[in-house]
């Protein structure tokens, strides 16, 4: 496989292959004194004006009588002379037209004339917040390297790029802090990256399932984000981002399980109401998990648990249903998964109508059909609001597909079935690793210093000290010692 | 090493699903819920069950329904309530167990040893004794303050618990008193009165045995003997037409025994708070507080007085006296403690502080 790489093709072989495409324009271009040249490009490619008013002109005014001549006389950068197959084939497939003297001359010049079609910077979609920035990355690699740059200019700030893809050779930038990363976080990250074999690589979250530690695991050990003020701040953190062309998202590295749980709106608000809604947020994900199991598990094994004032209202609601509640939990759950699939596949506005038909008419026809209970509907409900509240939309589809784990468990054991399979997962994602580093730290390993941005996020003043997750090179944002008291004014109210 | 982790996952979810059969679902809406038991005496030698259990028709408001059936043992009886259930009786949801005087004279435990072993069984449930009527009579009427009936006993024990005078009980002090040395138990005593149930005092018991009544005015001695803190009512009286309601904040027992090995003698001294809630009279002054004071303490020391001696007089100790001597004494007994508890001196120093006295004109 590799060996059929690493040969390349002749220089001829590339435009003879390139001929048989139709966009592949030969023309001949007439020069001063009667000079002929020979420019070979795809006209899908490259950008029709610099073309004409960089090279297509300067041609025309001026004799040229070497290669040199020709890199003299056009007025971009880049223009460099190429005699290799393969040089050619990268130059032609980038957006470079190849200027020769002779049709059959194995040698010429390449100049840059590349088309960049983007999409113009938006605001974020998956990771939207109330305050703070409002842009988000986008297809275009240069263009984010850009936004990150921006945000850190320092020339600390290294970018290193790898091409993966057989086919696609897509360029993948690892970004990190030089003086703040820790050399073996970026020297794995650029190994696991160098390793990948496949041929078409389309965003980072094909990266992403190549270089997670566990890629068998459902749980998500690497963030994706599409903010590059999360990047920037992270990368402070020394953390390592990886960015690839036609990818708006960057993964980021090494993380931690609660790090799902943190919107970056958290850092934008006073640090108390963050820690509470970050706490809701983690209840929410518990009670999104666990209330249709144990809703099964009560219902059918464990009546005693039902409180008195509680037990009319289950039973009541249930005396008219035919199935035992494991089937009306599973037609529910999946309804909702129905509903949430059929949401995402369809346009905007038809997801929308969607919504309200699957939320209103399914639910309350469901229940007057007697085929749920209204409790559980609700239960369900809530559990599926519960499960978008999580920043990071690829944890909230973990969430979601671990329940029905749960809810077999709870059919046959009851509360012993969701507890032994709740063991099971947490011994699983205690031997979860993200990028080498323990997935779920500061819980295990216990890590006091950490505990200051996860469940909880203290005030910045009392983030002096960069988390020791990352193991990074720098110990301290800032110093403690020096950070002082500003002299404010002070004027006495009586 | 992976055929190592499919051999232990298959025999995981194999072993899964041949366990199944094990675990027995009890589907919520799929078995009859018993809410309430009570036992009768019928004979020497057999015993009526009653079971309330609630009915939650479609269209109706729910209503409680009772099936009955006599034997010789619980067990037996529990056979013949299924074969007249629809559907099979759960019985994680009691709240409430009653027997009936008659029968409580013959001893408890027999019946009560069947509740113990069930593990569905909650220790906070309640036991009651009934004294009037059958426990069947009483689970039949349907009561107007509460559609179901084992509800509306359960909760008019709890709140005379919480905010009246018993002293707290339910089914793990009733055992713990039952077994641990030095005390005795007692159970409220329930009686039907019309469309209403009364609790009308406490079951003083010997062992599991009935053995006397305490009225309900007399409950709050002993609660405030076993409870640091306590809510409850006591009448004082100044003479024949003034009297005074005292309501209990707070009470604290601080119990002295000397030779506590040999010759027990208790100096107890109970310090208690709390408000007038009730006065015949026109205004109350400072020195009429203080006057109700002087007369709340010397006519609880009185009563203290006499419900010790009519424990002595039965020989039950409800109040844990025997528990205080055998915290002191690491060579108790209970049947030493039985032969010298008639005969043990008992003296009672009652502080009272009188917090509020309630808003006035």
């Amino acid at each position: 496989m590799k060996k059929n790489r690493e040969h390349s093709r002749s220089f001829e072989e590339v435009l003879t292959l390139c001929r048989e495409s139709d966009d592949f324009i030969n023309e001949e271009l007439l020069g001063k004194e009667n000079s002929i040249y020979y420019l070979s490009y795809f006209s899908s490619l490259c950008d029709s004006t610099p073309l004409n008013e960089f090279v297509f002109n300067p041609l025309k005014k001026k004799q040229c009588y070497s290669l040199e001549d020709i890199k003299e006389a056009l007025p971009l950068k880049g223009v460099k002379a190429v005699s290799s197959g393969k040089e050619l084939e990268e130059g032609l497939n980038q957006g470079q037209v190849l200027i020769r003297f002779e049709q059959g001359e194995p040698y010429g010049i390449l100049a840059s004339v590349r088309l960049n079609e983007n999409r113009q910077i938006s605001i974020p979609e998956m990771e939207y917040t109330v305050i703070g920035p409002k842009e988000a990355f986008v297809e275009n690699l240069d263009v984010n390297l850009n936004l990150l740059r921006n945000r850190l200019p320092t020339s600390s700030l290294c970018v290193k790029k790898v091409t993966i893809g057989t086919i696609s050779r897509t360029e993948v930038a690892v970004v990190y802090l030089k003086d703040i990363a820790n050399k073996d976080n970026v020297q794995t990250m650029i190994q696991r990256i160098e390793a990948i074999e496949y041929d078409e690589i389309s965003d980072t979250s094909y990266i992403n399932q190549f270089i997670e530690d566990n890629s068998n695991s459902p749980f998500p050990q690497l963030i994706d984000t599409e903010r590059p003020d999360r990047v920037a701040a992270q990368l402070t953190e020394g953390k390592i981002a990886v960015l690839s062309k036609g990818s708006p998202s960057v993964i980021l590295a090494p993380t931690t399980m609660v790090e799902f749980f943190s919107a970056f709106e958290d850092y934008y608000i006073p640090w108390h109401l963050a820690s509470a809604f970050r706490l809701i947020r983690l209840f929410a994900v518990l009670f999104s998990v666990f209330s249709t199991p144990m809703y099964v598990a009560v219902l059918t094994y464990h009546a005693e648990l039902i409180p008195q004032d509680l037990l009319a209202t289950l039973i009541m609601s249930r005396s008219i249903i035919p199935f035992p509640p494991i089937f009306e939990a599973i037609f529910l759950e999946l309804t909702i998964e129905l509903l949430r699939e059929a949401g995402a596949r369809l346009p905007t506005k038809v997801g929308q109508t969607i919504g309200i038909v699957g939320g209103i008419v399914i639910g309350t026809a469901a229940v007057e059909a007697g085929l749920t209970s209204n409790v559980l509907l609700i239960i369900v409900a809530l559990a599926a609001l519960a499960s978008f509240t999580t920043p990071i939309y690829r944890i909230g589809n973990t969430i979601r597909l671990i329940r029905f784990p749960f809810l077999l468990m709870a059919q046959l054991w009851g509360l012993l079935g969701i507890s032994l399979l709740g063991s099971f997962l947490l011994v699983h994602i205690i031997t979860l690793k993200s990028l080498g580093r323990p997935y779920l730290e500061p819980v295990y390993p216990f890590r006091f210093r950490d505990f200051k941005d996860a469940f909880i996020r203290v005030p910045f003043s009392k983030q002096y000290e960069l988390p020791e997750l990352t193991q990074t090179a720098k110990p301290e944002r800032f110093s403690k010692k020096k950070a002082k008291k500003h002299a404010d004014i002070d004027e006495h109210i009586r | 090493m992976v055929k190592k982790i499919r051999v232990l996952l298959f025999s995981f979810l194999s072993g899964c699903l041949l366990l199944t059969g094990c675990v027995e679902p009890h589907i919520l809406d799929e078995v009859q819920i018993v809410h309430a038991t009570g036992y009768d005496f019928v004979d020497e030698g057999h015993i009526r069950g009653t079971i309330s259990i609630p009915v939650y028709p479609p269209d109706e408001a729910i209503h409680s329904e009772t099936l009955t059936a006599v034997s010789s043992a619980t067990r037996e009886i529990r056979l013949l309530l299924d074969a007249q259930s629809n559907k099979p009786l759960h019985t994680g949801k009691v709240t409430v167990v009653l027997f009936d005087r008659k029968l409580a004279e013959n001893g408890l435990m027999r019946i009560i040893d069947t509740f113990v072993r069930d593990p569905r069984i909650g220790m906070r449930i309640q036991l009651a004794i009934v004294e009037g009527s059958s426990t069947k009579n009483l689970l039949e009427t349907t009561y107007p303050m509460e559609v179901d009936t084992a509800m509306y006993i359960s909760e008019l024990i709890e709140q005379n618990i919480e905010r009246q005078n018993i002293p707290q009980s339910n089914f793990h002090v009733y055992l713990s008193n039952f077994y641990g040395q030095g005390r005795d138990p007692f159970l409220p005593i329930l009686r039907q009165e019309g469309n209403a149930v009364r609790v009308t005092g406490l079951a003083l018991l010997k062992e599991d045995r009935y053995v006397a009544t305490l009225p309900l005015k007399d409950c709050f001695l002993l609660k405030i003997l076993l409870e640091r803190f306590g809510e409850g009512s006591y009448q004082v009286n100044l003479n024949q037409d003034e009297h005074a309601m005292l309501r209990n904040l707070e009470s604290d027992t601080d119990w002295e025994v000397e030779n506590a090995s040999s010759n027990p003698e208790f100096k107890v001294n109970v310090s208690l708070s709390g408000r007038i809630s009730e006065y015949s009279g026109d205004t109350l002054g400072d020195p009429k507080i203080e006057e109700i004071r002087a007369a709340a303490i010397t006519q609880l020391e009185e009563d203290l007085n006499n419900l010790i001696k009519h424990f002595q007089e039965l020989n039950v100790d409800p109040a844990g006296f025997g528990d205080q001597v055998r915290q002191r004494d690491p060579d108790f007994s209970d049947e030493e403690w039985d032969k010298i508890f008639p005969d043990v001196p008992v003296e009672f120093k009652v502080n009272l502080t009188i917090k509020e006295t309630g808003i006035e004109e």
